[in-house]
């Protein structure tokens, strides 16, 4: 890696809608004669010194095989041919997100290696990595806690320490899963290091409950020898329904390293919250549950909000879409009962799609209190419906509208309602990136804010409100 | 997969000799005022560029192409050979005339007579301690000055009417002059002993910048015959070691960050030269009348030609480049030879478009660098220890 070099996986051959899912971006260590490894890469990826604002995000990595001898010199530090199979950290921490790290090999650290550095490593995969130390995860000195957030660390192999060995580390492991991993001693995880290092929120594999040997339990963790995934065997780590690590981590150590958690997305390309709107709650590992799931068609929750005109604007989009006839949009009075409003078909070709969709659609004119709801409705008669939302008849509450939408060279904000004297107005992407940034002092009961979006690619962005009272966001589209 | 990686290797020579590809120039990048009469150009770590002129000014050309005529405006009328930046972004220029040296902070506060030599300055360079040496043609004299100012307006004394007229620094702190009289180059120790024919190149030879390869031998280009010279450490020479031909009229040689050298010629082409010595005679190609005379390079890759007959700089993009938003995209099914400024000239191979962003890593500081890469398959080809392109072999990383 690159001191300041951001590398993005997951684009379509030609470009277009990243997608790190459905575009699998391998950087393999598998230089010689394919599928022999014994020529393969001591190390497909080494970071060494400061990182600056490096990242690696959205790869998968493959083929590494450390299992040489002596060292080699890089950026100055020496790095030893042993360890890191797939990635090695050497006093670098480069933020590595979106990564599936499978089939490594080294006598330490077969995934990733790491010496020194306090990375922090989120919604990734590390399964099927072998070493005589460390199979997923080896840490080596980190005097500055290294952190996992919602990490799948599965089915690696070692002698020593499974899934993780961590030697005179601290280390911080957030709502992550380790599980069905082996080895001959410490068959999750193999610790050395006597304090600074800690698992919450996690579900580790166990019949005899908490070990304390691994480490501090800092709460809410789940020890369970009932697989969570739904096919291992088959290379399938997503999670299964009615798992302990569903709807069981925390929400708030996600954001505290990506705070955009209502556009963050988890290691499939689906939201990192399922139903986030509707009180969901993060799960566990590197895949989020998808309610209906099973579904070829996967959507995001349904969203909606009352426009300057009282019109009722509802948007939801679709991440992937396989025999989707369309959406049936719904609506009632007591969110229990239905009747039918407009049908939408799918905006897919034959209704199969595996890029990202948006919809948008004007759902009437708002007479009282309404619930809304939309009905996906297959090709085939399958259906599933959308989580409600409710949108409030009365005009006097707190209200955040954009347009135009699509917006061409800037964008409204438009708010009715109380709102505090200080507000912050962020435009951000679907990455989760910060376009833009406004400070408003002094606002008034109704206000409007242009906000210039000259130079930003054409897509899909997240206008979002905060003031202290009112966290509010709004979907559009720049054309 | 053996078969694959040859042709990748082949087709990785192929495009380092630039034979595929056309250079992207953009002529008129800069257009400077047509009464200053600009004489050398120089890149501060930022990537902006100076342009010493004969009117005592100094034009600053921002990164994005904006100029600022008299960004300096130096007392008198002299000719301002030389000019040099350190590593804070100071500009420092010659003043031939009142035999002077002047600085400019990168804010553009100017101190005039920042260094009294005594006699005439052409050319001025900076060891990698920050003190600034320049070579008085009209005394055959070396000057020192340390970084705080502290002038030794004789430090080295060269033999009397070689006309020295270029200076340039290693990296171990040693000088050398080229000196057109007498066909020589000569050396000068950080403490100051003189080997005043310390090689005997060929006629107009010129040392015009930074021109060490990794194993420290020195490169001269021979401006009348058009050959260049090679000369080890010890001070054994190659004559010719490799040659753009008299007719191309070469004036100025420059190298870049992976060893090739490049000539700004008189029939109005830029030469390439790989560290093997194979010429690729019109690489870059401006347009008539431009007259290329300096070249420079920007921290990115960017080549810059001072063009004296028009009154423009030249701006030559690296085969390999980020788009205006600093985005370079790499797609394993592009055809080869893309410079990743787009996704149809996406780069098809990762570990090139890693191999630049490692060879240009400090303009990163600054704007940073994204890399969006395209589904497929990509493997390390170069070294993890040096960078160099090495396929196949175990130590290589991503």
């Amino acid at each position: 890696m690159v001191k300041n070099v951001h590398l993005l996986g997951g684009f379509p051959s030609g470009g277009g809608t990243r997608n790190w899912a459905a575009n699998p971006t391998v950087l393999s260590g598998d230089i010689g004669a394919s599928d022999d490894s014994s020529d393969n890469a001591y190390h497909v990826v080494i970071s060494a010194g400061d990182p600056g604002e490096g990242s690696l995000d959205g790869f998968t990595i493959t083929g590494g095989n450390a299992t040489g001898t002596g060292t080699i010199s890089v950026n100055g530090r020496t790095a030893e041919r042993i360890a890191g199979g797939g990635v090695y950290l050497l006093s670098s921490a480069p933020r590595l997100t979106h990564l599936k790290i499978l089939g490594n090999a080294a006598q330490s650290g077969g995934g990733i290696y790491i010496n020194g550095s306090n990375p922090v490593i989120i919604n990734t995969l590390i399964a099927g990595n072998a070493a005589g130390t460390g199979g997923g995860v080896r840490l080596f000195n980190c005097v500055y806690a290294p952190s996992l957030l919602n990490v799948t660390i599965t089915g690696n192999t070692a002698q020593t320490g499974g899934g993780i060995a961590n030697g005179s580390s601290a280390l911080n492991v957030f709502n992550s899963i380790l599980f069905a991993n082996t080895a001959t001693t410490g068959k999750e995880i193999s610790n050395s290091a006597s304090q600074g290092n800690s698992y919450q929120f996690c579900l580790i594999e166990s019949s005899n409950g908490w070990n304390n040997s691994w480490g501090f339990n800092f709460g809410s963790c789940v020890v369970t020898s009932d697989t969570p995934f739904v096919n291992a065997a088959g290379g399938n780590y997503q999670l299964a329904s009615a798992t302990g690590a569903i709807n069981s981590a925390y929400d708030s150590f996600y954001s505290d390293f990506e705070p955009d958690i209502t556009s963050a997305e988890d290691l499939a390309g689906n939201p990192r919250v399922y139903n986030l709107s509707s009180g969901g709650r993060i799960d566990m590992g590197a895949y989020e549950f998808q309610e209906g799931g099973a579904l070829p068609v996967k959507t995001s929750p349904l969203s909606g909000i009352l426009d300057n005109e009282g019109q009722v604007i509802l948007s939801w989009h679709t991440y992937s879409e396989l025999n989707n006839k369309g959406f049936q949009v719904q609506y009632g009075t007591d969110g229990a009962h239905f009747e039918n409003g407009l049908f939408v078909p799918s905006k897919a070709a034959n209704g199969n799609s595996s890029t990202l969709l948006d919809y948008t659609v004007n759902a009437g004119m708002l007479t009282g209190d309404k619930y809304y709801r939309i009905k996906q409705m297959d090709l085939n008669g399958d259906t599933t419906y959308s989580n409600i939302i409710h949108i409030a008849g009365s005009g006097t509450g707190f209200r955040l509208h954009a347009y135009p939408n699509p917006a061409h060279e800037f964008i409204t904000m438009h708010l009715t309602g109380a709102v505090s004297p200080k507000a912050q107005v962020l435009i951000v992407d679907l990455s989760g990136r910060v376009v833009r940034r406004q400070q408003i002092i002094g606002a008034a009961a109704t206000m409007d804010l242009k906000i210039g979006l000259s130079g930003l690619p054409a897509g899909v962005y997240i206008l979002k409100y905060a003031d202290g009272l009112h966290d509010s966001s709004v979907k559009f589209i720049k054309k | 997969m053996k078969r694959h990686l040859l042709c990748t290797f082949l087709l990785a020579i192929i495009s380092n000799l630039g034979l595929l590809l056309a250079q992207t120039v953009t002529p008129s990048w800069a257009v400077l005022p047509s009464n200053t009469s600009p004489n050398s150009i120089t890149a501060d770590p930022a990537g902006n560029i100076y342009v010493a002129n004969n009117n005592s000014t100094v034009t600053k050309i921002a990164s994005d192409g904006t100029v600022t005529a008299g960004w300096a405006v130096l007392p008198g009328s002299s000719i301002r050979r030389g000019v040099v930046t350190d590593a804070s972004g100071n500009v420092y220029t010659t003043n031939y005339g009142d035999g002077t040296v002047s600085k400019i902070t990168a804010g553009g506060e100017v101190t005039e007579a920042w260094a009294t030599l005594g006699a005439g300055p052409t050319s001025i360079t900076i060891d990698g301690s920050g003190n600034v040496y320049t070579v008085n043609i009209g005394n055959s004299t070396v000057s020192k000055v340390t970084p705080d100012g502290v002038v030794t307006s004789v430090w080295a004394t060269l033999a009397a009417h070689t006309l020295p007229w270029s200076i340039i620094a290693d990296g171990a702190g040693n000088l050398y002059t080229s000196n057109t009289a007498s066909n020589t180059i000569s050396k000068i120790t950080p403490a100051g002993v003189v080997t005043q024919t310390w090689a005997t190149v060929a006629s107009g030879t010129y040392i015009s910048s930074n021109t060490f390869d990794a194993s420290g031998n020195l490169y001269t280009i021979n401006s009348l015959d058009g050959t260049i010279s090679k000369i080890t450490p010890e001070g054994v020479v190659t004559q010719p070691w490799s040659s753009v031909g008299s007719e191309a009229g070469p004036s100025f040689m420059i190298k870049d960050k992976e060893g090739n050298f490049y000539t700004a010629n008189g029939n109005n082409t830029v030469s390439k030269i790989t560290p093997a010595g194979v010429v690729i005679p019109a690489w870059a190609t401006l347009p008539a009348g431009a007259g290329p005379q300096a070249l420079v390079f920007d921290p990115s890759g960017n080549l810059y030609t001072l063009n004296t007959g028009n009154n423009t700089v030249s701006k030559i993009l690296p085969p390999i480049h980020p788009d205006g938003n600093g985005i370079l995209y790499v797609d394993s099914s592009a055809a080869s030879g893309g410079d990743g400024s787009s996704w149809a000239t996406a780069v098809p191979d990762l570990s090139d478009a890693l191999h630049y962003a490692w060879t240009y890593a400090a303009a990163w500081e600054t704007t940073g660098l994204q890399i969006y890469v395209a589904k497929g398959t990509y493997l390390p080809q170069y070294s993890a220890s040096d960078n160099t392109l090495a396929v196949g072999d175990r130590n290589d990383a991503l």
